[in-house]
């Protein structure tokens, strides 16, 4: 290979250097150090790795760097100058045009040509962005940003905010809760400054890539490592043989886990394709991949199953039958044992007695839903970096959810001491779930613990997409029996969950389909089945709504089915259903009858603002529906739904507030803000409590040796759990500061008002710095809190769309959605939780599906077939933050990071159906699906009166 | 993404630097597909970018557009007015790729992908254009639009032969045209693809079909046909519907279908 020698400036920096003739100016880039170039799909797609290039804004990983002839090109760090934001990064910083950031570099520096000459239409920025994708905003902070952000959003402490060292601050900084505070790492984020867990390489750091089985099933007969091992740069080679046997989880979960204990960190056998072979680590990646092509591997092909029910008939192929496993221990009735039925998670609830239920009802409907897989698709991919301290600690940065979960699985794997073990959290770039399983830290610690040497360990997109998990596929089938006036009488639900080759999530996410929509309506017979199989297909795992989505698709879609059978307005039909205050959740609560269920329930409902959300909704599409255009047809939809904040009882989260010499509040938490704004909602919590500015709070997070414990950030539990943890820890340190300063004061505490950072008494005042300088011990509290309520969180969302009868193509025109969450703590925030989750739940109502072949092969592993949503897709998003204070949340706030998916592809089949007269049971809704249900004029099932059901 | 196979690049000043051809080589355009996807049989890139085949000229003839013209250079272009046939071809171009992408991707670079979702070739197929190809010694050929492709990313190029030129004859640009496609999203690879232009003379139509099928193929009428002969012409000139993961061929027709019709409203 020859070098070929290139000269080019970067934000006018001369280079003068060779390169190898295929790398991309992307990784020519971030090697020089200039990180805010991002490397997310690499394949031109979305657009996070733009730069300018002489000026035009190109897609870097698209670029060979060997053609650079001298040409100057500008990244995000070039475009500052002598200290004064470019005007679009002062835009995005004021309309907090980002969440987890990592998007946000390309987002800028391709808004800003598009604005050179004025600022385009709405319609033509989201066409022209449609090459720069976002996970998180759903695009309508980003627009807001570029066009001049809503007068209700301004944002309340506005950047550069600088510190201040007044004796007291600003009265109008001393009010956080409630306000629209910038996120804290907003100037972070607009400047790409290094913070991703990528963006760091140690000394002498070694790549690490994963050889991936080719077959669904497969027992492996013979490795070979020879060829890969002599390749020159080759470092170490690990395959089954060279790493411990200890099963384990992927599943981030508190102890004791309610995962199978069902993989190894490399295994003998392969159950699905992409599943792990053998690891290479060397000194280049592009080493470490030539070197997986040398491993020599003998497969014994094993017959595989795909499919979930076809894996639980007898006679399938058993896809765990390793003695060293620990399967779920949870019992079937009448059934053999949970191997050979691929079982890897069951549940089964029941109140009431549904036959009699069913026997009393005048309409009974049955139907059948189909959910499919589908990915996460956060921009930043799954990275972790290792390396060993000079005491022989371990210690390993990487994108997670689960800090702590993952130094206890890493503790288990490699059997060093918890305490030799320190997991730090990098800057995270979304991971909606799917950075609550631990995929890369154990042989990433385990290379360097073989090695000695720092090694790295970065996913491909394409290995996201094939290697990682997705949201479980699931068949639901929904019994409903009802009365005429709409009461609810039966209702029943069966899931069958294809968990994938590995158990992990699977148990609990099954539990939550059925939990979730059927806690969600009073009903005095209810029963639910749900059943996680084993099959050979990428990993089900823990994404945003975990279960409860594809439960809430199955029986909101079948309510609204209802109420056109019964000819009743489908609001009027929830209203009369739905469960009020007060009504306890019983279904799915553990030893009902040996309990009192006040003591040991799952979920409550605390604060109750769902009947003002459908008023939002209502409103909202208050004007009359289009009439039809041509081939077009206007419908609009509901749905409703509700998640818990939080787990009760065992998800814990400690805090550590200090006082610094400097006056300032030093926090230590172990929660994990995956992006969504959580390191700023939670400073604001103790900025309110102790009444102080937010900018005088430092915070260090997520890192098990800095930090108090924090289970993590899952099940809508950060600001719910973490947040009270925050505030109950800021009001014992308020306490301790009176009492220093009263002491101090030589007076009695209760005589001490403490505000605006100052302590005032009858004797004299102090501020807080002056309190710190004259304190010897420290001024410092720690306590770790669990929730004893779960408080659940109401949504409505409603949709008005177009279908085009001709082509069946789904055209949003506006979807609105009202969130019951208690109390806004930073409504921006919440704002763009919302907006997000909407955008999230179009690409499952309309175009995402991971698609396999016979053989396990995903097909379309890559962004240009798997179609999350551009901005071009995603119509003007209305939300509307109902706030009735939780008695039970900090400030009264409830969990809102799940919720927000939840209705959307319900609302969609629905107004599909009012539009069409057609009801489409299977996701997602692709034009060729309507049309081919306009084609064959699928009539509605006509209603079955009592004397029979239908299917 | 990185291309790691790769060992040679080459950035010839003149056609002639060239002495021979390696099989594993292959003609670097803008690279904005090539380096989107792993290319483990590639060992080598000629990149054409120095050898300045980007010219634009314009006559009372028709257009010729050198192979490595931009979109961005196409869709930027201040076209004469009386030359409506080139706004399928900017529809197209538009239609496909972000803005980024339109500076580097080239309109000969599309071609030559020979991808079923291709959206350049429907178009010129549809405008009547002639391709030009020249080989290493220099020698050129010409090739009708609708012939230049012969499969999925496979065209009449042999190794070391490139695109040179492109050919539009004016008859066809000062005629009215249009773009249609249709997608599983409004952004993503086209499922089909109708691009259709008007004879602004004897009035009849030329139809460029690429997506819902492989190669690309040319449908032509004397004049607008009713929606049962449009049908029955589908079904007897074109065979090779494409039915893959993305959509079954039956849709794929009856969009071509649906789409040639939305055509024809369009070009009158």
């Amino acid at each position: 290979m020859d070098p070929i020698p290139i000269r080019f400036q970067v934000n006018g920096q001369p280079y003068v250097q060779a390169v190898p003739p295929g790398i991309t100016l992307l990784s020519l880039l971030r090697e020089l150090g200039w990180v805010g170039v991002r490397r997310a799909c690499e394949s031109g797609d979305c657009g996070a790795c733009t730069v300018l290039l002489e000026g035009d804004p190109i897609h870097s990983c698209l670029y060979p760097a060997a053609r650079l002839q001298g040409q100057a090109i500008t990244t995000i760090e070039g475009l500052a100058k002598n200290g004064e934001w470019d005007a679009m990064q002062a835009r995005f910083l004021e309309g907090q045009g980002f969440q987890c950031g990592f998007c946000t570099p390309g987002m800028i520096l391709s808004a800003r040509q598009l604005c050179g000459e004025g600022i385009p239409s709405e319609a033509e920025l989201r066409d022209q962005l449609r090459g720069n994708l976002c996970r998180c905003t759903g695009y309508q902070a980003i627009l807001e940003s570029i066009q001049g952000i809503p007068a209700s959003f301004a944002l309340a402490v506005r950047f550069p905010s600088g510190c201040r060292r007044h004796s007291t601050f600003p009265e109008s900084e001393l009010e956080s809760v409630g306000r629209n505070v910038p996120k804290q790492d907003g100037p972070q984020i607009v400047s790409g400054q290094p913070a991703y867990t990528g963006d760091f390489a140690p000394a002498g750091l070694l790549h690490l890539r994963l050889l991936r089985s080719p077959h669904a099933h497969a027992r492996i007969r013979r490795i070979d490592t020879s060829q890969a091992q002599a390749l020159p740069g080759v470092v170490a080679v690990l395959t089954h043989r060279d790493v411990p046997r200890r099963a384990y989880s992927t599943a981030g979960h508190a102890e004791p886990v309610p995962d199978p204990l069902d993989r190894f960190v490399l295994d003998e056998k392969v159950r699905f394709v992409g599943d792990g072979v053998a690891a290479v680590v060397a000194e280049s990646v592009a080493i470490a991949e030539r070197a997986c092509q040398l491993i020599q591997v003998e497969y014994e092909v094993l017959p595989h199953v795909l499919d979930p029910l076809e894996a639980m008939q007898p006679g399938s192929p058993v896809i765990h039958d390793e003695p060293e496993a620990r399967p779920m221990n949870v019992r079937v009735s009448g059934t053999e044992d949970f191997a050979s039925r691929n079982l890897a998670g069951y549940v089964c609830l029941q109140s009431g007695d549904p036959a009699q239920g069913f026997a009393e009802a005048d309409l009974i409907l049955e139907n059948t839903y189909h959910l499919p897989a589908v990915q996460h698709a956060h921009l930043e991919p799954h990275v972790s970096t290792s390396w060993l301290e000079a005491d022989g600690r371990l210690v390993v940065r990487s994108s997670t959810q689960v800090p702590f979960h993952c130094q206890r699985v890493l503790a288990e794997i490699t059997g060093i001491p918890r305490e030799r073990i320190r997991v730090i959290k990098g800057k995270i770039g979304g991971g909606f779930g799917n950075k609550q399983e631990i995929l890369t830290e154990p042989l990433c610690a385990l290379a360097t613990l073989k090695t000695g040497r720092p090694v790295q360990w970065e996913l491909t997109r394409s290995e996201e997409f094939t290697a990682t998990n997705s949201r479980h596929a699931m068949q639901i089938r929904v019994k409903t029996g009802v009365k005429s006036d709409g009461s609810l009488v039966a209702q029943e639900i069966t899931a069958y969950a294809n968990a994938g080759a590995y158990g992990n999530h699977s148990q609990t996410v099954v539990f939550l389909a059925g939990y979730i929509p059927l806690g969600l309506y009073r009903c005095p017979h209810k029963r639910f089945e749900g059943f996680a199989v084993y099959t050979n297909s990428m990993p089900g795992g823990a994404f945003r709504g975990y279960g409860a989505t594809q439960g809430t698709f199955a029986v909101e879609c079948q309510m609204d089915e209802i109420a056109h059978k019964l000819g009743l307005d489908p609001i009027q039909l929830r209203l009369k259903n739905v469960i009020q205050p007060g009504d306890p959740l019983t279904l799915g609560y553990r030893e009902q009858q040996d309990a009192d269920w006040k003591d040991s329930h799952f979920n409550l409902i605390g604060s109750y603002g769902l009947k003002d959300c459908f008023e939002k909704i209502q409103t909202a599409f208050s004007t009359p529906l289009p009439p039809p255009q041509g081939s077009r047809r206007y419908g609009r939809g509901i749905a409703i739904s509700m998640q818990g904040s939080g787990l009760s009882k065992i998800h814990v989260a400690g805090v550590k507030l200090s006082l610094l010499p400097s006056g300032r509040i030093l926090m230590r938490s172990g929660a994990v803000d995956v992006g969504t704004g959580s390191d700023t909602t939670l400073r604001q919590i103790v900025a309110q409590v102790l009444g102080i500015p937010i900018n005088q709070i430092d915070l260090i997070a997520a890192d098990t040796q800095e930090t108090p414990f924090d289970a993590g950030s899952y099940a809508s539990a950060t600001l719910y759990i973490s947040g009270e943890a925050s505030r109950r820890a800021a009001l014992a340190l308020r306490d301790k500061l009176i009492q220093a300063a009263a002491l101090r004061l030589q007076t009695d505490p209760d005589q001490v008002c403490f505000a605006q950072g100052c302590f005032s008494a009858p004797q004299g005042s102090l501020t807080l710095p002056e309190l710190a300088q004259s304190t010897p011990d420290p001024i410092e509290v720690e306590l770790h809190h669990a929730a004893d309520e779960s408080s659940l969180t109401f949504a409505v969302a409603g949709v008005e769309l177009a279908v085009d009868m001709e082509t069946g193509q789904i055209e949003l025109l506006k979807i609105a959605q009202a969130i019951d969450l208690g109390t806004a703590i930073n409504p921006r925030i919440c704002y763009g939780q919302v907006a997000g989750g909407t955008a999230m739940g179009i690409g499952y109502a309309l175009s995402e599906e991971l698609i396999r072949d016979e053989q396990g092969q995903i097909l379309n592993a890559g962004f240009r077939y798997y179609r999350i949503p551009t901005a071009k897709e995603v119509p003007p998003i209305e939300v509307h933050l109902v706030q009735q204070a939780d008695p039970y949340g900090p400030f009264g706030a409830k969990g809102v990071g799940e919720i927000t998916t939840n209705c959307i592809a319900p609302a969609i089949a629905n107004a599909v159906f009012q539009a069409t007269g057609l009801r489409l049971r299977r996701l997602p809704l692709t034009p060729e699906r309507v049309w081919q249900g306009i084609q064959s004029g699928i009539d509605p099932p006509q209603p079955v009166r009592a004397s029979g059901t239908e299917r | 993404m990185d291309l790691h196979h790769l060992h040679t690049y080459i950035r010839p000043q003149q056609l002639e630097d060239l002495t021979a051809w390696d099989p594993g080589w292959n003609w670097l355009a803008g690279g904005t597909w090539l380096f989107s996807q792993p290319q483990p049989h590639l060992r080598g890139l000629v990149d054409l970018h120095p050898l300045g085949w980007n010219e634009l000229e314009i006559s009372a003839e028709g257009l010729k557009l050198g192979a490595t013209c931009t979109f961005q250079q196409l869709l930027q272009y201040p076209w004469p007015p009386h030359w409506p046939g080139i706004r399928a071809l900017c529809e197209g171009m538009a239609s496909l790729a972000s803005f980024k992408v339109a500076h580097l991707a080239t309109i000969g670079g599309n071609l030559c992908l020979a991808l079923s979702v291709g959206v350049v070739a429907p178009v010129l197929i549809a405008l009547e254009a002639t391709y030009t190809l020249i080989d290493l010694q220099g020698s050129l050929r010409h090739i009708p639009a609708q012939d230049f492709q012969t499969g999925p990313q496979q065209t009449l190029l042999q190794p070391g032969e490139a695109l040179r030129s492109i050919w539009i004859p004016a008859q066809r640009l000062r005629g009215p045209s249009t773009f249609q496609r249709l997608g599983i999203t409004q952004t993503d690879p086209a499922l089909v693809i109708v691009a259709g232009s008007r004879d602004p003379d004897s009035g009849n139509y030329r139809f460029g079909l690429n997506a819902a099928l492989s190669p690309p193929q040319l449908v032509q009428m004397g004049s607008q046909p009713d929606p049962e002969h449009l049908s029955q012409l589908l079904a007897e000139q074109i065979h090779g519907w494409i039915a893959d993961f993305r959509a079954s061929a039956l849709y794929r027709q009856r969009m071509s279908e649906v789409l040639i019709r939305r055509c024809l409203d369009i070009l009158g």
